[in-house]
């Protein structure tokens, strides 16, 4: 059987590449056009993410296949798989984080959003500031739960 | 890597596709240079910011991307290394973009967030406001970022 004249895992690697570097393509088109600092981390973030996996994923089926081929004795490929697998680990804890931090930064540094509706964190730390500041804060505690949304 | 093993049949398909990655690698490379663009262009420091995060990212992806090309296994592993590095300098520029912290270098904390010559005036008067109040609530902001970013 085949897909598209080629084998179905063949069609699989293909079907990684080419999402992979659509993904990038549009993190990379989305940092260029989207207007302010949360709107292009977003766009950025979200999308290098997802396409770098997916280039992940496929440099791991060629370990792996190549690894089947040589009769599992090729230690090479099955490198290639196992370490492929700890880095694609690595962007999936590191880069949702880095963003986040980013993202707090820059709200922190007066960079505000240029179309914004509501502003939690924005509430939030002027009610801390107020509590600091001795005027105790209206709405009670709920603050905790809201700066994580 | 040429031998005849035509037993297991799709398999064989994958012969040379290390070309395939190559390719891959040069289009991830157009990738970097158009973040490159957001990199010099980007009116606040954030942007920057934002912008080598994605091209880190990027050079994580084309590094394993190259090391099938060529197949070398370094390359892998240096790409580990390398995200966990960019990861580290992601959060001390989100540091530094935040507030001047204890053991950092005095810089003066909002006009440094600014190109030259793109300082408004109402975010002229933000700052006003946050370096009135910016004494005594500078330290437990800082400790609640620390905990957030580490939980």
């Amino acid at each position: 059987m085949s897909v598209l004249g080629m084998s179905p895992l063949l069609f699989i690697f293909y079907l990684c590449v080419v999402i992979g570097l659509v993904f990038n393509g549009l993190g990379m088109v989305g940092l260029l056009r989207f207007p302010d600092v949360y709107t292009r981390l977003h766009a950025a973030t979200k999308c290098t993410t997802f396409g770098s996996i997916f280039l992940g994923f496929s440099v791991m089926g060629y370990g792996l296949v190549n690894w089947v081929r040589s009769d599992y004795t090729s230690g090479v490929d099955l490198t290639f798989f196992t370490h492929t697998v700890a880095a694609v680990v690595a962007i999936l804890l590191t880069n949702p984080t880095g963003a986040h931090a980013l993202a707090r930064a820059s709200h922190r540094s007066t960079v505000k959003p240029e179309v914004i509706v509501v502003d939690r964190l924005e509430e939030y730390e002027e009610e801390k500031k107020r509590g600091k500041t001795g005027v105790p804060p209206e709405s009670g505690s709920e603050g905790d739960a809201e700066v994580s949304g | 890597m040429g031998q005849e093993d035509i037993r297991i049949g799709g398999l064989a398909m994958f012969e040379g596709i290390e070309g395939v990655f190559l390719a891959v690698a040069v289009f991830l490379g157009f990738y970097i240079i158009g973040c490159a663009i957001r990199l010099g262009v980007g009116p606040t420091a954030p942007d920057r910011a934002v912008a080598l995060d994605t091209i880190n990212t990027l050079i994580v992806a084309a590094m394993f991307i190259l090391g099938a090309a060529y197949r070398e296994v370094l390359f892998v592993d240096i790409s580990i290394v390398y995200a966990l590095l960019s990861f580290i300098t992601t959060l001390y520029i989100a540091r530094y973009l935040e507030e001047k912290k204890p053991g950092m270098v005095n810089v003066e904390p909002v006009e440094c967030c600014f190109a030259p010559g793109s300082v408004s005036p109402e975010s002229g008067e933000n700052a006003a406001n946050s370096g009135g109040g910016g004494g005594k609530v500078e330290k437990p902001a800082a400790g609640a970022a620390g905990e957030e970013v580490v939980s």
